[in-house]
C-alpha cells in the first residue's frame, strides 16, 4: 500500500515514480481501490468499478520489470496512471450505462478510441463515473444512480454532467478522467471540483465509443489536476481515427512549448456582456476580477469586447441540443441492447412506449422539446433559426479572436448549489450554462482551470481559443499554475 | 401556448408513454421553455446568413464492402431465438 498522500500526486509524478521503481502499479491501484472502498459511498462518484484493473496493475508492474533489464526504456507516457471514464464512453466487458435504466445492464464490445488509446498509453481504467442520465444537465442530479456529491462540500452538487468524473479526481480516487461536452459538461464539474477541464476543438478527438447525444456540439473531454498531466493525455488521444470521419486532424502539443511562466506577448478579450451581467455572482465576479489582474501581472494584455448575440446563446444551444438528442434517442426499441420487455403478445406501439418510459425526467423533457422544435410548422421558426443564430454568434466569436489570443470568463456563473436547489426549475438550471455553451455552437476549444476559492467553494475560471489553439490554453494553465501554487488545491483528502 | 393535449402527441411521436400528471407537468415547464426560445424572434438575421454547418473534409473514404461484425456485437439482445431477434409484432 501506499501512503495516502501520495494518492494527490499528479500522473506526470506518478510516471516517474512507476519508471523508477519506488512505486509498483499493484500498490498504487490497490491503494486506488481501497480509497474508493472507504469513500465513494458517500460521493458516489462510480458506478462500475473494473474489476481487472489489479491483474492489469500486476502485468504493468512485469512490463515495467522486464524493460528495465534491457537497454529500451518502457516509453509509455501514462504508465500505471489510475483511469476514471465517464460512463457514455465505451468500455470493452466493462458495463456501460449512460445513467440511465435504459442501459443499466449494457455491456459494450469494444473500447471508444480515446480509452483504447490512453491504455495504450499505459493507463488503467479503474471504473465509469456517474453523470446525469445520457449527458443532459449540469448537476449529476439527473441519474438513475443517484447523485454525485461535491468532494469540498458534500451537500453540494459537483456539477455537471460529467460530476462522477470531476468528484473522483478531487478526492483521489483517479488521477486523470475522461468527460464529454456537449454545452460545458467537463468544464462546469471540473469548476465546481477545482479540477483543470478541456473541451477540446470540434473534431480533435474520435467520438467513436462516445454514445450520442448532439453530435454536432458533443466532444469527449479530458480532466485532471495539472497542466502537464492534461498535455500528456492529449498527446496520447489526438489522431486521426478511420472509425469517426469527423476526426481528421493529426497534431500533437510540445509539452516544452507550454512550459513558460510568462503571458508576455498574448492579449486576452473579456466580455462586456458577461461582466456586466447580473447572473454572475459576487464571488465569481471577483475570482474573474482577480484572474484578469493575475494574467496582467504575468505581462498579458486585457481588453473588453461586445459580443451583442451572446444573450441568444442558450435559446440557440438548447434548441439545436434538444433537437439533435430526439434524434439521437430514437435509437432506444430494447431490441437489441438495453431495457426491455418478453415481446410476446405486445403490440409494436405499446412495447416501444412502454420501454421508452423508462428514461428519466430530464431526458423525457429533451426528446419532447427536440421533437416540438423539429416537427412541421415549427422547424423554419426554431431550429433553423437557431442554426442561424449559431452561425451569427459564431462568427462573432471568430472575429474576436481574430485581434485576441484567448477569451476569458468565469467557467460557471454561480457558486456549486446545494443539492436539490435547482432540480425542479429546468429553464433556470440551464442558464447557469451561459458562459460554457458559447464554445460549443462555435467548435472552439476551452478549458476551465482551477483558480480560487470562496468560503471553499471552488471558483473556476474559462479560456477559449481558436480552433486548435490547445497549445495556447494549457501555456495559460501551465503559467497560471505556477503562479497561483498552493494558494489553489485540486483535490481533498 | 403549448395544450396538454399537443404533449400527449408530442409523447406519442417520440413514443414514450407518459402518464396524465406527467404530461400536466411536462406542459407547463414546456411552455415556460418555449417561450424562452421565442427569444430567437427578436434576432435580426439578414437573409444572407446561412445556417450553421460542419465543415466535413473526408480524408479518405473506405471502400463500401460489407464487413462481418463481431459475434459477440448480439451479446446484449435479450430475446434471441435462434439466430433471430425476437420483436413485437407491427401493426
Amino acid at each position: 500500500m501506499v501512503r495516502s498522500s501520495r494518492l494527490a500526486l499528479n500522473a506526470y509524478e506518478l510516471v516517474e515514480e512507476v519508471k523508477s521503481g519506488s512505486i509498483s502499479v499493484e500498490d498504487y491501484i490497490a491503494s486506488i481501490l481501497e480509497r474508493i472502498e472507504s469513500i465513494d459511498k458517500r460521493i458516489n462518484a462510480y458506478i462500475t468499478i473494473n474489476h481487472h484493473a489489479l491483474d492489469e496493475a500486476r502485468i504493468m508492474d512485469k512490463m515495467v520489470k522486464s524493460s528495465s533489464s534491457n537497454s529500451n526504456g518502457y516509453r509509455s507516457t501514462l504508465l500505471g496512471v489510475p483511469l476514471a471514464v465517464k460512463d457514455n464512453i465505451s468500455t470493452e466487458g466493462i458495463r456501460t450505462t449512460c445513467s440511465s435504466r435504459m442501459l443499466e445492464d449494457y455491456v459494450p464490445v469494444y473500447d471508444a478510441t480515446v480509452v483504447k488509446r490512453l491504455k495504450g498509453a499505459g493507463a488503467i481504467v479503474i471504473g465509469k463515473t456517474n453523470m446525469d442520465e445520457f449527458g443532459m444537465g449540469s448537476t449529476t442530479e439527473f441519474s438513475a444512480f443517484g447523485v454525485t456529491h461535491n468532494p469540498w462540500d458534500e451537500e453540494r452538487v459537483a456539477g455537471g454532467s460529467s460530476g462522477g468524473s470531476a468528484a473522483s479526481l478531487a478526492s483521489c480516487m483517479a488521477s486523470i478522467a475522461l468527460g464529454s461536452d456537449t454545452g460545458g459538461s467537463v468544464r462546469c464539474p471540473a469548476s465546481f471540483c477545482s479540477i483543470y477541464g478541456l473541451k477540446p476543438t470540434y473534431g480533435l478527438l474520435s467520438r467513436y465509443g462516445l454514445i450520442s447525444y448532439a453530435n454536432s456540439l458533443e466532444c469527449i473531454g479530458l480532466m485532471a489536476r495539472s497542466a502537464v498531466d492534461l498535455a500528456l493525455m492529449l498527446n496520447a488521444v489526438v489522431g486521426s481515427d478511420m472509425q469517426n470521419d469527423h476526426t481528421s486532424i493529426d497534431s500533437s502539443i510540445d509539452i516544452k512549448s507550454i512550459n513558460s511562466t510568462s503571458l508576455k506577448g498574448m492579449r486576452f478579450a473579456i466580455v462586456r456582456e458577461i461582466i456586466e451581467s447580473d447572473a454572475i455572482d459576487e464571488p465569481v465576479r471577483d475570482s474573474m476580477l482577480d484572474a484578469i489582474a493575475s494574467v496582467e501581472q504575468l505581462d498579458a494584455v486585457v481588453e473588453e469586447v461586445s459580443l451583442p448575440s451572446l444573450r441568444y446563446a442558450l435559446a440557440s444551444y438548447y434548441t439545436i441540443a434538444m433537437a439533435e438528442a430526439s434524434s439521437n434517442l430514437a435509437r432506444y426499441d430494447g431490441i437489441r441492447y438495453g431495457y426491455t420487455l418478453q415481446p410476446d403478445g405486445v403490440a409494436w406501439n405499446e412495447f416501444y412506449s412502454t420501454i421508452r418510459s423508462n428514461f428519466g425526467s430530464e431526458v423525457k423533457r429533451r426528446i419532447i422539446l427536440g421533437t416540438y422544435v423539429l416537427s412541421s410548422g415549427y422547424y423554419g421558426r426554431y431550429y433553423m433559426k437557431a442554426q442561424k443564430a449559431r452561425a451569427i454568434i459564431r462568427d462573432e466569436i471568430m472575429h474576436v479572436l481574430r485581434s485576441y489570443n484567448a477569451i476569458i470568463t468565469p467557467t460557471m456563473p454561480v457558486l456549486p448549489p446545494r443539492i436539490g436547489e435547482r432540480i425542479s426549475d429546468p429553464l433556470r438550471l440551464y442558464t447557469i450554462d451561459i458562459c460554457t455553451v458559447i464554445a460549443n455552437l462555435a467548435g472552439i476549444p476551452a478549458l476551465s482551470i482551477p483558480y480560487s476559492m470562496h468560503n471553499g467553494l471552488p471558483i473556476g475560471i474559462q479560456f477559449m481559443a481558436k480552433h486548435l489553439d490547445e497549445a495556447l490554453l494549457l501555456r495559460i494553465a501551465y503559467a497560471l499554475e505556477y503562479a497561483r501554487g498552493s494558494r489553489v488545491k485540486r483535490c481533498v483528502l | 401556448m403549448v395544450s396538454v393535449e399537443e404533449v400527449r402527441h408530442l409523447a406519442h411521436l417520440a413514443r414514450i408513454g407518459m402518464k396524465d400528471e406527467e404530461l400536466r407537468l411536462y406542459a407547463e415547464q414546456i411552455n415556460e421553455i418555449i417561450e424562452y426560445f421565442n427569444m430567437l424572434d427578436e434576432l435580426e438575421i439578414g437573409n444572407d446568413v446561412e445556417p450553421y454547418r460542419m465543415s466535413r473534409g473526408y480524408k479518405e473514404m473506405r471502400d463500401d464492402i460489407p464487413v462481418a461484425f463481431p459475434a459477440d456485437m448480439l451479446s446484449n439482445a435479450k430475446s434471441m431465438k435462434g439466430r433471430f431477434i425476437k420483436a413485437p409484432k407491427m401493426g
